[in-house]
């Protein structure tokens, strides 16, 4: 223990926290640009730190992850374009924030629940990381397609207007997630033989489409409003629209702990990213709140929801990463690139062969969570301003940076044209009652579900009895029919009362 | 605004002129037809900054993922044969995927190559635990326990398997898994016994034994290890980065390529980043790799035909 600790007062160099704090800084203003993911950040960093020592090199990386985790709030809540997929969910509520002039306070709630879920996340990492791993190994897919199933169910579950609505709008989102390769045979499906949809429908395409533009189709016949709206905000209304009340507080922090909690989980699982885990959150939250009737309209605990497990995904998936050597995300993955370029081997024998260095990255990571804090507090006085530019002005800039970011992400026109389908798709949904967000998640889950139920029938023998060797499976399993069973008796109940508005 | 479009139409005019002699004399863009971060990105990354240097130019990298690079290289067929759009991919995305899809956008007669740099240590692996340590203990192994899980990354890497259980009447059963970091969870998970690997169990020697190489030649990282086809199953396919332009690239400006990409490969930057992917560094000139381009398709057409599996 004690070389760890030796590696914590490396952190102390000047230099290496400066490097931190431009990674974070970096990496927060690439992630506030839509299009611009967290990991093509750190790809296209790697290069830069080939001149510098191990580890301010990897602290720097890693600071641009994390920066950029966060700075994707920023656009999400001002823009309604979300910087990368796993911040789609935050413009849900981030983006209505906004629209009522409290786009401070949503800023603030995305960054306070930000820098809590990653350190929540980091501690774990430091903590847990070896004991975990090695649990991590044991969690086949078996279990992985028990969990997500029930994770769907829930979440579809508790759509806020009737129970059929949200299952039709996630199985749709199943169904858009099986377009392209399919995984076992290479089959092309649904793909009507274009071959620039064999990878499947990019998701930041689609979810630019649905959320931002889908939303402006809807706001375009209403100019007048729009004016109005934009004026009342330029005004500058009570000074508790930009900040967070204790009333703020009480909603957000358990919709905080719970992100931060999903975060870590779907960081350690392999395979499921950032974007299952904040959409999950999202749901997790929506459907624990007293009244889901708010989620959608500017609930401050959906953006805290969104972004703390946004953010706690992260350091989560090195989890795995540092004790076994298996990269949990993309992020991981890169990152095993620039270590390897250091000279270090991700995996257990890093913590007897290099435990300062070890040590040095878990405190750059707590370092990198605080410079967070700073320099996203400093950031967002500036971005703030965005909301004061009148609506009409703000809406073609806007459509700009959501083709832009069509295209950098989606494979250039091709990109663009998913994002005007999907966009009609999401004005349709929305006149008619069906929720995007259900659709989204189906969409960001459907492939890793398709995927470990296949593995799963390989792997059980394509014998439903050896479900038995599987308890965490089988435990998932039955809480998913009774979460069915809820449901239907609540929707049962809840139907004669009328509607919410 | 005006002047931004000015400015825009001269840059589509300078595009469209033809090469000079004095090629190059601006920015060249590198296209890898795959996301930022994997091992053809960082590959990219690394040659562009060795070309940046021995070219004199700017070379930018530009990702365009999609379809393993069939993407990109549909566009780079239509792009200007001047040597300012050229593209670093593994070359089975040209020489494999006629022989499993009926309508490609591209051919390999679309283009020019100007050589190759590293080759993949494509092999059959199997967990440290594993009860057998070659390939013939894995036959009898499967043999003794039918249905054996064989982890597989796409309907390629799949033929493996099934070539081999049919060539020795074994029962082998496909696992699918994700990528790269799918196929490693599932065999330090131990979930399946075999697996395909592109060369990314060299980063997991204690874990991971190496049972068969699936190319026409031995793997460059474990030389002791022999081929499938010296076991008597000749479906080995190779797969390296070749650098490629549009067809009808002048020749001279081809050469100048060629002679970047053998600096490259001489280059220590370059090869730390090639070592640190665990990928083996293997210049070809441009005449080479043409000739091995147009083998290695024919070969792989030849292995899946005899597969049994149709252009869908």
């Amino acid at each position: 223990m004690t070389p760890i600790l030796a590696g914590f007062s490396d952190i102390l160099n000047p230099a290496t926290l400066l490097w931190v704090a431009a990674g974070v800084a970096i990496g927060y203003l690439v992630g506030a640009l839509p299009g611009l993911g967290k990991a093509t950040a750190v790809a296209i960093a790697i290069p830069l730190t080939f001149a510098l020592p191990a580890l301010p090199a990897i602290a720097f990386l890693i600071g641009i992850a994390k920066g950029s985790a966060a700075g994707s709030a920023v656009s999400a809540i001002l823009l309604n374009v979300p910087g990368e997929p796993s911040s789609a969910p935050t413009a849900l509520d981030g983006y209505p924030l906004a629209r009522q002039g409290k786009a401070g306070k949503a800023l603030k709630a995305a960054l306070f629940a930000s820098v809590l879920g990653d350190l929540g996340s980091t501690l774990a990492l430091v903590v847990l990381a070896q004991p975990i791993a090695s649990y991590a190994l044991s969690i086949t897919p078996v279990e992985i397609c028990a969990v997500l199933l029930f994770s769907l169910t829930f979440v579809a579950g508790l759509s806020a207007q009737s129970l059929a609505k949200g299952l039709v709008a996630a199985c749709l989102g199943l169904l858009a997630a099986t377009v392209g390769l399919e995984i076992e045979s290479g089959l092309p499906r649904l793909t009507f033989g274009d071959y620039r949809l064999f990878d499947g429908i990019p998701l930041i395409p689609m979810a630019i489409g649905m959320l931002a533009v889908g939303e402006m189709i809807l706001q375009a016949g209403n100019r007048a409003a729009l004016d109005q709206q934009g004026a009342a905000i330029a005004r500058g209304a009570h000074p508790d629209d930009s900040r967070m009340t204790r009333e703020d507080w009480r909603r957000s922090v358990p919709a905080i702990a719970r992100g931060t909690a999903i975060g870590i989980g779907v960081g350690i699982l392999p395979g499921l990213g950032a974007s299952v885990g904040s959409f999950l959150s999202y749901g997790a939250a929506r459907s624990r709140a007293r009244d889901p009737g708010r989620f959608g309209k500017g609930a401050i605990e959906g953006v805290a929801a969104a972004e703390s497990a946004d953010n706690a995904v992260v350091p989560a998936s090195l989890i795995p990463l540092f004790a076994l050597g298996i990269p949990g995300s993309v992020i991981a993955a890169i990152l095993i690139g620039a270590f390897m370029l250091h000279g270090v081997a991700p995996g257990p024998l890093m913590f007897a062969q290099q435990p300062r260095l070890v040590g040095g990255i878990y405190a750059a990571m707590i370092a990198a969570s605080l410079a967070l804090l700073v320099i996203g507090l400093t950031f967002q006085g500036l971005f703030a301003q965005v909301v004061r530019v009148p609506t009409r002005l703000v809406v073609p800039a806007v459509l700009f940076l959501c083709v832009v970011g069509a295209w950098l992400e989606g494979g250039g026109v091709f990109g663009v044209q998913v994002m005007l389908v999907f966009a009609v798709l999401g004005v349709v949904f929305i006149k008619l009652g069906f929720s995007v967000v259900n659709f989204l998640i189906g969409f960001v889950v459907g492939r890793t579900f398709e995927l470990t139920f296949r593995q799963s029938i390989q792997i059980l023998g394509r014998d439903p009895w050896n479900l038995v060797q599987h308890p965490i499976a089988l435990m998932f399993l039955a809480l998913t029919v009774l979460a069915v069973w809820r449901f239907s008796r609540g929707a049962r109940r809840a139907a004669p009362k009328p509607e919410d508005p | 605004m005006l002047k931004s479009l000015k400015l825009a139409a001269m840059i589509a005019l300078a595009a469209a002129s033809p090469a000079l002699a004095e090629w190059p004399e601006r920015p060249i863009s590198l296209i890898v037809g795959f996301g930022p971060g994997g091992q053809s990105d960082l590959l990219g990354r690394a040659l562009a900054s060795v070309m940046t240097e021995d070219l004199g130019v700017p070379v930018n990298v530009v990702n365009r993922p999609g379809a393993a690079g069939g993407v990109a290289l549909a566009g780079l067929r239509a792009m200007p044969a001047d040597g300012y759009t050229i593209m670093l991919n593994p070359s089975q995305t040209i020489t494999l995927t006629p022989a499993l899809m009926a309508q490609v956008p591209f051919s390999i007669d679309d283009f020019a190559y100007a050589g190759m740099i590293t080759s993949f240590d494509i092999a059959l692996v199997a967990p440290a635990s594993a009860p057998f340590d070659d390939y013939a203990g894995m036959v009898d192994y499967a043999r003794a326990h039918p249905g054996i899980l064989y982890a597989a990354l796409s309907a390629t890497t799949r033929v493996f398997a099934t070539e081999i259980a049919r060539a020795n009447d074994i029962d082998i059963e496909i696992l699918p898994v994700d990528g790269g970091p799918g196929m490693v969870n599932a065999i330090l998970g131990e979930q399946a016994m075999l697996a395909y690997s592109g060369g990314v169990h060299h980063r997991y020697p204690d874990q991971m034994k190496v049972i068969a190489a699936l190319t026409t030649q031995r793997n460059l990282g474990s030389p002791d290890v022999p081929t499938i086809g010296e076991l008597g199953l000749p479906i080995g396919m190779d797969m390296q980065s070749v650098l490629i332009a549009p067809a009808g690239t002048p020749d001279d400006v081809i050469a100048r390529l060629q002679g970047a990409l053998a600096v490259a490969a001489d280059s220590p930057a370059f090869r730390q980043v090639a070592d640190s992917m665990s990928a083996a560094v293997q210049f070809r000139t441009a005449a080479e790799a043409t000739a091995i381009m147009h083998a290695q398709l024919e070969s792989n057409l030849a292995i899946m035909q005899a597969a049994g599996v149709q252009p869908q």
